[in-house]
């Protein structure tokens, strides 16, 4: 709250990226209290909306959307406000009219329940939750739509690279995959096709791509190891229920690549965060979305590069 | 608005489909601004159109681009902060205009400034889509900037889903009337056309009343085209065998002050052929604005 101000006005930033830690920290506090929680509805959600999507022949970007959108309000709020199901229609809802591919409430709702295990609803009757939800998701993202996807960076990084077309196919593959994880939050979308098309190619056992330099594409050894780390964890976990699992690779093949990367990442004594644990701990706290926030007054959402605009009396959370 | 929120609400500026603009000011700094207050449908919750307008508006930042201050949300009610302007366009040559006619010198730098706010979009993927003399705002210092980004989308690859039910229809280009749906930065660049046309006149170009009206005001002044002036016409869903055939006119006619070399700019926007129209980063280098090149 910016105190010095005669008209109190609560002013948010937006928080596109998180790192690790805050992550972690926030966790304990989130609707899913640990990873393993968010990670099994996360799996539902996934199965959910891609099958829903695919009925509306709405685009990968709708879905991806929706999943992030997803994945923030689950980490981001301290309880859902509505059932599974109301939440998934809600995001979904949202990620249509942020990507421009509208489709009608009551048509999201009719295939959501459509492909869920539970008994449908009516529309009538959680329309008005829906409703609810959907301003608390955009509240949730600081109405900050630059959600950007790694599908499209994967094809030109390919091409770049010289890479073969089932390289390419396999790391759109695994780039659906990051949708069930927190990726989206970490690392910006071109780090992450980078990571998935690393994967792929070592899968692949493709060589001649390799050694694959990071900087050209705008990214860091460091983040591409982490990200490549947080794909690794994915699938020596959750393989069966992945997209990737339907290719039939063995678990091994995973830990082996970790095992090489988490050493070379240790070799490289680089700190990548630099707050304290404190730091951390208060930061993760304010970042759970304060439900009475808009009831109380006046909230602004501003992007991180419109800091510099605001007036002397104006503080930002 | 709340009234102990940052901003007070002043008049009513005006009123659309899916929001009420007021004008406001900044209680801390005193700075005029247009309060957009955004009315949530009861079936489809916050409208689409606002959410592509807080989308694209928060990352297009241009002097003739209105920018996009805040986005506001308070008892849930979203109000989108913008710049204060004073007038758009349309009222701009109603009241400065004689019989809404601007002065060449007037034209030249509004088109100038129009174009390098489409060039901005265009530049970065956005199609504005609806451009008419009452999305084009003007301030005090005759600057003017683009304004409703409502119907706005950013383009990308591939482009043939677009709906062709944008653009209002007085503006909106011919490959757009005939049913492309493929359409691209070309349909920003025929609103223009029309646009420039009707600051020299005060009247609008080609005001049709249906989407075949609208055609024949086109093909009335522009001649009517074929498949030698543009080729695969046939094969567009709203294209006729017996549209009336018209000799195309000269413009002079009607815009009897205009010289030659801004007449050349004009038909360079008013293609019929999508293909064939000048681009916006082509148009500012036209030498009618030779006096603002360095």
């Amino acid at each position: 709250m910016a105190t010095a101000s005669p008209y109190p006005s609560d002013i948010i930033m937006s928080k596109p990226y998180l790192s690790e830690n805050a992550i972690q920290q926030i966790q304990a506090h989130s609707v899913y209290t640990t990873y393993s929680r968010y990670m099994a509805q996360a799996n539902i959600a996934f199965k959910v909306l891609e099958a829903t999507c695919k009925s509306l022949l709405l685009p990968v970007r709708s879905f991806g959307t929706a999943m992030v959108l997803f994945s923030r309000y689950c980490l981001l709020n301290n309880s859902l406000d509505g059932t599974f199901e109301e939440v998934l229609i809600a995001c979904l809802v949202c990620a249509c009219k942020i990507e421009d591919t509208a489709k009608r409430v009551r048509d999201v709702h009719g295939a959501v329940y459509l492909y869920s295990k539970v008994a449908m609803v009516a529309f009538d009757a959680c329309k008005p939750k829906i409703m609810t939800l959907e301003l608390q998701i955009l509240e949730t993202v600081t109405f900050d739509f630059r959600i950007r996807h790694p599908q499209p960076y994967i094809i030109k990084i390919a091409k770049a690279l010289g890479a073969s077309k089932e390289i390419a196919r396999l790391a759109w593959t695994i780039s659906m995959d990051t949708y069930r994880t927190h990726m989206h939050m970490k690392r910006p979308p071109h780090t992450i096709a980078l990571s998935c098309l690393i994967l792929a190619g070592k899968l692949k056992n493709e060589t001649n791509i390799f050694p694959i330099k990071s900087e050209p594409y705008n990214s860091d050894r460091l983040s591409v190891n982490h990200a490549l780390l947080d794909l690794l964890d994915l699938y020596m976990i959750y393989l069966d229920s992945t997209k990737l699992g339907e290719h039939k690779y063995e678990k091994s093949v995973f830990s082996q690549l970790r095992i090489a990367v988490s050493k070379e990442v240790e070799n490289s004594h680089v700190e990548e965060h630099t707050l304290s644990h404190e730091q951390e701990q208060a930061i993760s706290k304010q970042l759970i979305r304060d439900k009475t926030r808009s009831d109380k007054g006046t909230v602004r959402y501003i992007l991180d590069w419109e800091i510099h605009q605001l007036g002397k009396y104006e503080e930002v959370n | 608005m709340n009234t102990s929120s940052q901003f007070q609400q002043l008049e009513k500026l005006g009123e659309g489909t899916y929001a009420t603009v007021y004008k406001g000011r900044n209680r801390t700094t005193g700075q005029l601004v247009a309060l957009k207050e955004i009315n949530l449908d009861s079936e489809e919750g916050t409208p689409s159109t606002a959410i592509r307008e807080i989308s694209l508006m928060k990352e297009l930042k241009h002097e003739n681009i209105v920018t996009l201050y805040d986005v506001i949300h308070t008892e849930n009610k979203l109000n989108l902060v913008f710049e204060y302007m004073d007038k758009d366009l349309k009222k701009f040559m109603d009241t400065n205009g004689n019989k809404g006619a601007l002065e060449t010198k007037q034209v030249k730098w509004f088109m100038y400034q129009l174009l390098r706010g489409i060039l901005f979009c265009h530049d970065n993927r956005v199609l504005h889509r609806d451009l008419k003399p009452q999305n084009l705002l003007i301030n005090a210092k005759g600057q003017l900037k683009l304004a409703d980004f409502g119907l706005a989308r950013a383009f990308g690859i591939p482009v043939n889903t677009f709906s062709n039910e944008v653009v209002t229809l007085w503006y909106r280009a011919p490959d757009v009337l005939l049913g492309s749906r493929t359409y691209s930065t070309s349909i920003d660049i025929w609103s223009a056309g029309c646009i420039m046309a009707e600051m020299f006149t005060g009247r609008p170009l080609f005001p049709g009343s249906s989407n075949d009206d609208q055609l024949q005001h086109i093909f009335k002044l522009m001649g009517t085209p074929n498949e030698s002036t543009w080729p695969n016409i046939s094969s567009l869903p709203n294209y006729r065998s017996n549209f009336q055939v018209y000799a195309p006119q000269d413009l002079r006619v009607i815009i009897p002050q205009i010289d030659n070399v801004a007449l050349d700019l004009l038909l360079s926007l008013l293609q019929l052929k999508p293909e064939n129209r000048i681009t916006a980063r082509q148009s500012l280098e036209h030498p009618w604005f030779a006096e603002y090149h360095q």
